[in-house]
């Protein structure tokens, strides 16, 4: 069995350690062409550092400052109900971002419900978006976090008569200031990495980070060489934070994923501020999208069911993909080695556009740009949700393997047998979700179809942003619409599924 | 004939070291302290854990070269010894073949091993909807349809109460005679199970275990042998 079971491993391992290559590859073999390396580093490119810096910096610390009171709050009691708002935080992670970008627009911008002082598009747009796409997340995180607490000390703290404000000041200071620090680094991570936000509200060259100068580079200068080199830069910039500020960052969504044990109380008068405001303020940009989806008739482009077709089919493939990535991954058998735990943590923090870039760049080497655009897309797509999924998969299989191993052994159970009794209907309530979660990242996804896809190449995210660019704001609101209903359907169709897997038992 | 010769092992920084003969057909009582290889033992003889030496023959064959499933051991656990998300059914089929699939003839088997262990009704059902002495039958009715000449009980029954455990016992019994079983039963309930016991192995260190018959056993000990050994942690296992 274990022989199997490294088989099967070996190969995932496989593919990523050939996927990193080839995109190294690519970035050494790029096709040529461009300036003198030394006419790059330009006052331009340190600008474009120091703002990809500065945003991720600004963006992080306006999250966690606004996660604090929210996650602080809601941790007090363990409420009836509380699942609900925790599934609601965790699907507000994963949803478009280009759903978040035009919800702050229709929230924001011209005609929208507020009015800024200023325009919506530049620093604070993109600052407006990052919080309300990393709020929740922060929130979550630290709600989490501060649930752990042992009942003990909470029982401790009684005794000695602490208030709320003692308690804050000695049991939970502690352990926000704790948390917050990876909370922080992952969340300055992602916006450092963020290419949709940034390209959609920076509004012009004064606003650009090393993604999106990536984007520009090979899409509109056609400067394979200024592409690498941004590319390059961005990913060592990314590596060189986490090598600095440890890993305890790293995404883990087993804790966001885990259901909290819910109260038998409803919440409380504090609680209900926190799920009010909270609400309000996430919901409200897609309210204020809706509302705009709503003010005119719904007409569809000629190109959307090409679109939809388009989208839907690449997070069918990638969410195969990236499951069956995931489940070789967390396979059990041989000894996890430093090099496997290095594999693991490069796919999970190396930006997928530059890894996108470089296989792109080899394509375009190959001069096969054009056959290679699906198989790209689907296989990004996939390490990029693969991360995400592989912590629940990886807890349940290991369980299993740490319940049966010697009953397995001593059956005489060989790898096939094992999979499809053991592992498989153990994972299997969790498959449809890993599944659906995979699918909608997705179908969310802008940045790899941008820059990999050709002028004639057409998903539902590019679609929209296409009409936002023309300023079809109102049709851009419409298709988003029809974007949220879909991943909304696939999340439902996933819990649905696992709510009759429950009930069947 | 059992036959286990100079059998080694060795776990952390810890040597285990075991010899002893049990005849075919013939119930042994393992006991000792914790933490001196009782359960080790069985994991040694049945392949979980690597022997660095020595030797276990089984009716003149040595078995320690054979892959783990081929040995002529089947054992039983302290716990987990059925995959509580599969049926009963499976779990049992599970025994004749380790894919899981059966033959008409198979199913038939395992329906008959079912009857025996009075557990028929209960095939559909997975092991969390079954009491402890049902979950106790369906791992006996697997075992016994593994066929296995050998069979090595980690406390099995320890967790359950003294009725269940007689039961338990009595099935074991049962087996025993209708399949000429040798069986090695680790316990701390040395007491219950003399009765239905042929031989004791003792352990007074990890590396020097006392196999004596129970007769013999019994007269040491009314003279007052062993008393320091066998106080240590009787009621452990509760």
């Amino acid at each position: 069995m274990i022989a199997g079971n490294r088989l099967l491993r070996r190969l995932g391992a496989g593919l990523l350690w050939l996927t990193l290559a080839l995109a190294a590859l690519g970035m050494v073999l790029h096709p040529g062409g461009g300036y003198a390396w030394a006419s790059y580093f330009d006052s331009w490119l340190v600008r474009v550092i120091w703002f990809s810096i500065y945003q991720a910096l600004l963006s992080a610390t306006l999250s966690l400052l606004l996660a604090w009171p929210f996650a602080w709050a809601l941790s007090q009691t363990p409420f009836r109900g509380q699942w609900l708002l925790a599934a609601f935080l965790n699907l507000a992670f994963i949803l478009p971002v280009l759903a978040v970008v035009l919800g702050v627009v229709s929230l924001f911008g011209q005609n929208g419900w507020v009015t800024l002082p200023g325009t919506v598009y530049g620093l604070p747009g993109i600052l407006l978006a990052h919080v309300a796409l990393n709020l929740p997340f922060a929130t979550r995180l630290l709600w989490d976090r501060l649930s752990q607490i042992p009942d003990h000390q909470k029982r401790l703290a009684e005794v000695l008569g602490m208030g709320l404000r003692h308690r804050l000041r000695w049991l939970e200071w502690p352990l926000i200031r704790m948390a917050s620090g990876p909370v922080f680094v992952l969340i300055a991570l992602l916006c450092f990495s963020s290419f949709t936000v940034i390209l959609t509200l920076g509004g012009g060259p004064a606003n650009t980070n090393l993604e999106v100068a990536v984007y520009q580079a090979l899409k509109y200068e056609f400067d394979s060489r200024a592409a690498m080199l941004y590319a390059v830069l961005h990913g060592a910039l990314a590596l060189t934070a986490i090598g600095a500020l440890g890993q305890g960052g790293l995404l883990n969504m087993e804790a966001a994923v885990r259901q909290p044990r819910g109260g038998q109380r409803g919440p409380s008068p504090l609680q209900w501020c926190a799920i009010l405001g909270l609400l309000a303020l996430l919901l409200s940009p897609y309210a204020a999208l809706l509302d705009r989806a709503l003010q005119a008739d719904w007409h569809w482009p000629a190109r959307l069911p090409d679109a939809l077709r388009t989208s839907l089919g690449i997070a069918v493939f990638s969410s195969v993909c990236a499951v069956l990535l995931a489940l070789s991954r967390c396979l059990p058998g041989a000894v996890r080695t430093r090099r496997s735990r290095w594999l693991d943590f490069g796919v999970l923090v190396i930006p997928a556009m530059v890894l996108t870039t470089g296989l792109f760049l080899l394509c375009l080497r190959l001069g096969w740009a054009r056959e290679a655009t699906w198989p790209l897309i689907i296989w990004v797509n996939a390490l990029m949700a693969m991360p995400l999924i592989l912590q629940p998969l990886k807890a349940r299989i290991q369980a299993a393997h740490s319940q049966y191993h010697r009953l397995t052994r001593v059956l005489g159970m060989r790898t096939w047998p094992v999979l499809r009794l053991v592992y498989w209907p153990l994972v299997r309530p969790v498959m449809l979700w890993a599944l659906a979660l995979s699918a909608v990242l997705s179908l969310g996804d802008m940045g790899v179809a941008a820059l990999v896809g050709q002028v004639d190449f057409v998903t539902l995210p590019l679609l929209i942003y296409q009409s936002m660019g023309s300023y079809q704001m109102t049709l851009a609101a419409q298709m988003m619409v029809v974007l949220l209903a879909l991943c909304a359907s696939l999340l439902l169709l996933a819990e649905w599924a696992r709510g009759r897997y429950r009930a069947g038992r | 004939m059992l036959d286990v010769r100079q059998l080694t092992t060795q776990l952390g920084d810890q040597d285990f070291h075991w010899e002893f003969k049990l005849a075919a057909g013939d119930l042994m009582a393992i006991v000792g302290a914790s933490g001196l290889g009782k359960s080790t033992l069985l994991n040694v003889l049945c392949g979980l854990l690597p022997a660095t030496a020595g030797e276990v023959r089984w009716q003149g064959r040595d078995v320690l070269d054979q892959p783990l499933h081929r040995r002529p051991f089947g054992i039983l656990f302290q716990s987990h010894n059925l995959f509580e998300h599969l049926s009963v059914e499976v779990n049992l089929a599970l025994g004749i073949h380790p894919s899981g699939r059966l033959h008409e003839a198979d199913r038939e088997r395992v329906l008959t091993a079912a009857r025996r262990f009075d557990i028929a009704n209960l095939l559909d059902r997975t092991p969390d909807r079954l009491s402890g002495g049902q979950q106790q039958r369906a791992a006996l009715a697997r075992v016994f349809l593994q066929r296995k000449p050998v069979l090595l009980l980690d406390e099995p029954f320890s967790s359950l109460d003294p009725a269940l455990r007689q039961e338990g016992l009595n099935w074991v019994r049962d087996m025993q005679a209708e399949q000429g079983s040798t069986v090695l039963l680790v316990t701390h309930h040395l007491d219950e199970m003399l009765p239905v016991t042929d031989q004791v192995l003792l352990g007074l260190t990890s590396e020097q275990w006392l196999s004596l018959s129970t007769d013999e056993f019994e007269r040491q000990r009314a003279q007052g042998a062993f008393q320091s050994l066998l106080g240590i942690d009787t009621d452990a296992s509760y």
